[in-house]
């Protein structure tokens, strides 16, 4: 595993130098796929040392954080002959840089050590919560990027009209409420007035849930072919997801109608509406695409940064994602299970980013033709 | 005499800032007749762009608020004509050209994607256009603004032209749907030096072979000397002087042409000019008389006072100053 990680890296740099120079009497879509392999590899390997730089400073906190870690795994009654040998097998009697060495070693292969609240393997942990948490976090950006994108868009076109002022104001409660009291109010009102939605959990007691394949309880049930599951999931992750994209959908809402006021007062709206282009035509395409660009790149930390934050979220409707699991290690000391949580945010961090850079690169030439990269 | 093309009668504009109304228009008179070519100048701030934005009614409302006047073209008021009336105008009679190429194209679409659009804006199409005759139109536009390999240009990003070549874009979609009036809103101003003058060549050709009406508002007195057939002279909102371009060189004769024609710097070099001492005034306290007055030599008292009216002093020559006697033809 180590030698294939140290193989792909050889690979992306080889890639990155072959790709430099593409010839100019190349047809052009054979250079825009040539931009776009080297594009990738180069930020893989940019995202390549951010991980490293990212573990080497958790894994130092981590260390330097007071308690012994092998104590704590033992627990108070052990003797101390038996956690000095556990000492020696964690490599706790190492200098730090062997002891990262040894787990940078390990990680690579996927082994995070164990968890010292779950006794298990911390992947084993991981590969159990992380669906759930993606799962959410996937909803919540579905809801952020629609609801968001059509309320600034609404907004923005009706610029300082009652409706925009409407939407402000929604806008604003919505940044500076916090996500668990959204989760809060919504299940008072939905669930236990309304009766709505389910308060807890992934499925009703009654639904036999589908094999797991993703992890991701609807995704599953959709390829299995289980309709009610995959509606009785549905109805379970509303609440936890719009609670938990309450707040950055409101922002990409402020962001969707700055830009598209600002954007509406440009010179190539005019010249085009000069050109006796219909209303409509500039409103729906010269005006939205140049007025998203900023919003999309919001749109990426907004949703990276959703799964991190969502631990009150899962605590509130019992959602067990990883959210809650990093934060119960974190209280816990549980070492080993924090290292690998906020690096499992952290690769996900680093490709969603990528992801919207191309995306952003892909809608806006000005990027694509200024930067050779 | 025939009905002129574009007539604005006592144009009155202003717009809501937070101090109060700032009066920019004040009583603006213009006329422009088929296949005339006008000059419209003047220094920075003193309503150009407001006028020429209130022709083809793209202002920013709904902070601009249009007083008074009217603005006559082809013989109905623009003014009073629903959106959608309008609408009709601006795709096919009237189109207008902006400052800077750069800001005036959209940066995130190809120019072939605009220049189709607007293609397809100016119509004229008997049916549905195929994609090929709207491509094939896109091309012959491109190539009338002199524009070498259309085809190239037509999937290029505005990022990947030079300036020049993308305000020959703006001419080609601004000309698509300019049958009777193009406004060109300095198309000089940003661009080089060694350009400029082909650019304005250019439009010179284009608008007398098509037999387009032109406004030319720019800061170049040399262009517009060349190009245009009269000049309206504007000053702080509102017309000081307007003549054939030819007795306008000859004999400026309102203080304010005297001074401005004056502060343009020669190539023969006699130095810079002088300029004029002081600066436009407040919009929203405007001098109750001449608008010029507080920085005009000549100013009495009436001219503080009252406004000046527009005299003929000589015959197609129009001077909005007490001071300035008839000519004797």
């Amino acid at each position: 595993m180590k030698f294939t990680v140290l193989q792909a890296g050889r690979v992306l740099f080889w890639i990155h130098r072959k790709t430099k120079e593409g010839p100019a009497e190349q047809p052009c879509s054979a250079r825009n796929s040539m931009r776009l392999v080297r594009f990738l590899a180069k930020r893989l390997m940019h995202a390549a040392f951010v991980l490293i730089g990212l573990s080497i400073l958790i894994f130092l906190i981590a260390r330097v954080m007071p308690g012994n870690p092998a104590r704590m795994a033992m627990g108070p009654r052990a003797p101390q002959w038996a956690i000095e040998k556990l000492e020696k097998q964690m490599y706790l009697d190492r200098p730090l840089p062997i002891q990262y060495f040894y787990w940078f070693k390990s990680a690579i292969s996927g082994d995070f050590g164990d968890s010292l609240v779950t006794k298990r393997s911390v992947s084993e942990d991981i590969i159990e919560y992380f669906p759930a948490s993606l799962e959410l976090a996937i909803y919540a950006a579905v809801f952020m990027g629609i609801a968001g994108v059509v309320l600034g868009t609404v907004s923005g076109w009706f610029a300082n009209t009652w409706i925009d002022n409407l939407v402000r104001v929604i806008a604003y409660i919505g940044i500076v409420t916090p996500s668990f009291v959204f989760a809060i109010f919504f299940v008072l009102i939905f669930s236990y007035w309304l009766e709505l939605f389910p308060t807890i959990g992934r499925l009703s007691s009654g639904i036999d849930g589908p094999p797991v394949i993703t992890g991701m309880v609807t995704l599953d049930a959709l390829i299995t072919g289980n309709p009610a599951a995959f509606w009785d999931g549905l109805k379970h992750i509303f609440l936890p997801a719009v609670s938990l994209a309450m707040g950055p959908m409101a922002q990409e809402a402020r962001i969707t109608r700055s830009s598209l006021a600002d954007n509406a007062g440009k010179d190539f709206i005019a010249a085009e509406r000069a050109c006796g282009i219909p209303e409509r035509t500039i409103m729906f395409k010269y005006l939205l695409k140049p007025s998203l660009i900023p919003t999309i790149s919001i749109y990426g930390l907004d949703f990276a940064s959703l799964m991190g934050n969502a631990f009150l979220i899962e605590l509130i409707f019992n959602w067990p994602g990883l959210s809650r699991y990093g934060m119960n290690a974190i209280l816990q000391k549980d070492l080993n299970a924090v290292i690998a949580a906020i690096m499992v945010f952290g690769v996900v961090f680093v490709i969603v980013n990528i992801a919207i850079d191309l995306a952003v690169e892909r809608l806006d030439p000005r990027i694509r033709f200024r930067t050779g990269g | 005499m025939t009905q002129p093309l574009l007539a604005i009668q006592g144009l009155n504009v202003g717009f809501k800032v937070f101090e109060g109304e700032m009066k920019v228009l004040k009583e603006v008179n213009m006329t422009v007749n088929a296949g005339e070519k006008i000059g419209l100048i003047g220094e920075m701030g003193c309503g150009k762009t407001t006028t020429m934005k209130t022709i083809i009614r793209l202002l920013a409302e709904p902070a601009a608020n249009i007083t008074g006047g009217r603005i006559m073209f082809n013989g109905t008021d623009t003014l009073s004509m629903s959106r959608g009336e309008f609408q009709k105008i601006r795709r096919n009679s009237l189109s207008m050209i902006f400052e800077d190429p750069t800001a005036a194209l959209n940066p995130v679409y190809t120019i072939g994607t605009q220049v189709r659009d607007a293609v397809y804006a100016a119509g004229n199409f008997k049916s549905k256009p195929t994609r090929a005759e709207v491509q094939a139109r896109a091309v012959r536009a491109l190539e009338e603004v002199a524009l070498p390999d259309p085809e190239r240009v037509l999937n290029n990003y505005p990022v990947q032209l030079s300036g020049g070549m993308r305000q020959r874009v703006c001419i080609a979609m601004a000309l698509l749907s300019a049958s009777d009036l193009l406004i060109a809103d300095e198309p000089d101003t940003s661009l080089d030096v060694t350009i400029k003058d082909q650019v304005l060549r250019l439009l010179n050709d284009l608008v007398e072979r098509k037999g387009t009406s032109i406004i030319l508002v720019t800061h170049s007195l040399g262009a517009v000397r060349k190009m245009t057939d009269r000049i309206y002279v504007m000053y702080a909102g509102s017309i000081m002087e307007t003549a054939p371009t030819n007795m306008f060189f000859t004999e400026p004769l309102h203080p304010y042409s005297r001074v401005l024609v004056a502060s343009a710097p020669r190539l023969t070099g006699r130095g810079i000019g002088e300029g004029i001492a002081g600066r436009i005034p407040d919009y929203i306290n405007p001098p109750a008389g001449c608008r010029f007055s507080p920085r005009c030599e000549l100013a009495v008292d009436e001219c503080i006072h009252h406004r000046p009216e527009m005299r003929e002093i000589r015959p197609d020559h129009f001077v909005a100053c007490p001071q300035v006697d008839p000519v004797v033809a």
